[in-house]
């Protein structure tokens, strides 16, 4: 995820950073705004569509019944795929299979809290195993957040059809999934938390890096935080070294930031639902105007 | 199995999902749905949504080898793993994918000046975000929006079309139950003006009394998504137009 900077631009981002004022006129801790469209790929159990800054990620939720990890028989599972789709700008940088199989580690990390013995049908036997699909639309900075929030606002979406389990007095378990799409539960996704990552730029830290800001930082942390502000997930990456100092500045600052998006996230969610309810027939998805994006 | 029980058209001539034998679906397009690629369209026809993206024309990249005297044309076609009813493991190499990038490919060989950039490269890459028949004929449609946006010269509009015939009966633009009746699946592009074909792909067989027909009512689908495709465009004109009048990003 990074550009070719001269030395001169690498030199301007890194003072912007040290007083505090980046080349978009945000402060350190400060979050560009995002927008959500839930529900828009309609042969899935959830989806989701997070765009921040030119950042474009469409997550697909299918729910299929399969067999439980056996570690864990009376859990439900997930599963996450995460794929560069070839629109994006930059296909080409990505194609390392690397950078999707780590995002979609951090992201099934951050999901091992999640308590999901709900979706458990016959112990040891069935459940409900949960497909997150990502698609990374177009990668401008800031993928992990991005991709981390819109795996959240899919996983709110997903409906899973109600089974019922009838003993055929043979010992042998029938399933019967119903069809009736109002007969659904929703997913638990309280424990989901939100991955805010942090980029070192000189001896400051800061939150929702550009691809510019991305491309001359020296290491990074990606936090995941709960809506109670717990770490569900902390992980260094990139080649440099971090202060203990700056790393406990950093996790303190992902706390908040990371609560406050949570919040919003909701809110978002919640506006996007009762828009819905008043005007069900309006364009959504990719068919709406794009300067209502930014 | 399933094609025995399904009846596809009922005794009043209705299809399965309510249309006439010679009916499209509903078509929605719209041009310019990425900022930083050079050309971007999106595409629902019916459940069908299609997302194409054109970069170029630009130097060639490490794996091709320049051609002196034209353009290259590169397309990738790709689904998402939650773009079917049943979740598809996502494979790198598919068989199927090539092949349809390959004909899509072949489609716009024929229709882009290609002469006129040289030594150059034009990327087309297509991402199927829900998949309900006539991927095909709905990928090049987004295409030529795509390639349009992005300003590349082109003869003319390609407009794609598929043509399915069951019990005789041709039905236009097939969706997905109708594709896996099994009966033959024609899907034609055609260069909208001068009704010239520049792909025509035919599955299984057909009789040759009943291939005039067909053939002529995919021409007539090609003819009306002209219009539609036509119009996306004149929006998005009109938009830019707009834009550029009130002195906003030209770009957007």
């Amino acid at each position: 995820m990074t550009l070719a900077l001269s030395r001169f631009e690498q030199e301007d981002i890194a003072a912007g950073v040290a007083a505090n004022l980046r080349s978009d006129g945000r402060l350190r801790t400060d979050y560009r705004p995002f927008t959500v469209e839930s529900g828009i790929v309609s042969n899935t159990s959830g989806s989701a569509r997070v765009r921040l800054g030119l950042t474009d990620v469409l997550v697909g939720v299918k729910a299929e019944i399969g067999e439980p990890d056996q570690a864990k028989p009376t859990q439900g599972r997930f599963e996450v795929t995460v794929d560069f789709s070839s629109t994006s700008a930059s296909a080409a940088a990505f194609d390392d299979d690397n950078t999707e199989t780590e995002l979609a580690s951090a992201i099934a990390r951050t999901l091992k809290g999640v308590d999901l013995s709900a979706l458990c049908i016959v112990p040891g036997e069935q459940c409900w195993v949960i497909y997150i699909d990502a698609l990374i639309l177009v990668a401008a900075g800031n993928a992990y957040d991005v991709l981390s929030l819109a795996v959240r606002a899919a996983l709110a979406n997903t409906r899973i059809p109600k089974v019922e389990v009838s003993d055929d007095g043979h010992g042998r378990v029938e399933l019967e999934v119903s069809d009736d799409p109002h007969h659904v539960t929703e997913l638990d996704i309280r424990a989901v938390p939100v991955i805010v990552t942090l980029s070192k730029i000189g001896a400051f830290h800061i939150v929702d890096a550009t691809i510019e800001e991305e491309s001359c930082a020296k290491s990074r942390v990606h936090v995941a935080v709960d809506s109670k502000g717990a770490f569900c997930m902390v992980t260094k990456a990139s080649a440099g070294g971090i202060e203990p100092q700056l790393l406990f500045d950093a996790l303190e600052s992902a706390k908040q930031v990371g609560q406050h998006l949570l919040s919003q996230l909701e809110a978002t969610l919640k506006q996007e639902e009762r828009a819905l309810a008043m005007f069900p027939n309006s364009q959504r998805g990719f068919l709406t105007d794009l300067q209502s994006a930014t | 199995m399933l094609s025995r029980k399904l009846e596809f058209v009922s005794p009043e001539g209705l299809r399965i999902d309510g249309r006439r034998p010679n009916e499209l679906r509903r078509i929605q397009a719209r041009v310019g749905v990425f900022m930083q690629a050079d050309g971007s369209a999106y595409i629902e026809q019916g459940n069908t949504k299609i997302l194409a993206t054109v970069y170029g024309p630009h130097e060639v990249s490490r794996k091709n080898k320049p051609l002196h005297d034209r353009a290259i044309i590169n397309c990738e076609y790709r689904v998402a793993s939650f773009a079917t009813a049943e979740r598809k493991k996502p494979v790198r190499t598919d068989k199927r994918a090539l092949d349809l990038a390959a004909a899509v490919r072949g489609a716009f060989e024929g229709a882009v000046m290609t002469q006129l950039y040289p030594r150059s490269q034009i990327d087309i890459f297509l991402q199927v975000l829900q998949s309900d028949g006539g991927n095909r004929a709905v990928c090049i449609n987004a295409a030529t929006l795509a390639l349009m946006d992005a300003g590349i010269a082109m003869k003319d509009f390609v407009c794609a079309c598929s043509v399915g015939c069951i019990d005789d009966t041709p039905l236009l633009d097939i969706n997905y139950i109708e594709d896996s009746a099994g009966g033959p699946d024609l899907t034609v592009a055609v260069l909208a003006r001068s009704r010239k074909t520049v792909l025509v792909e035919m599955d299984s067989r057909l009789h040759i009394d009943r291939f005039d027909d067909v053939l002529r009512l995919a021409i007539d689908g090609c003819q009306a998504i002209h219009s539609i495709l036509d119009s996306a465009m004149v929006e998005r004109t009109k938009a830019l137009l707009a834009g550029a009048a009130s002195g906003a990003d030209a770009d957007l």
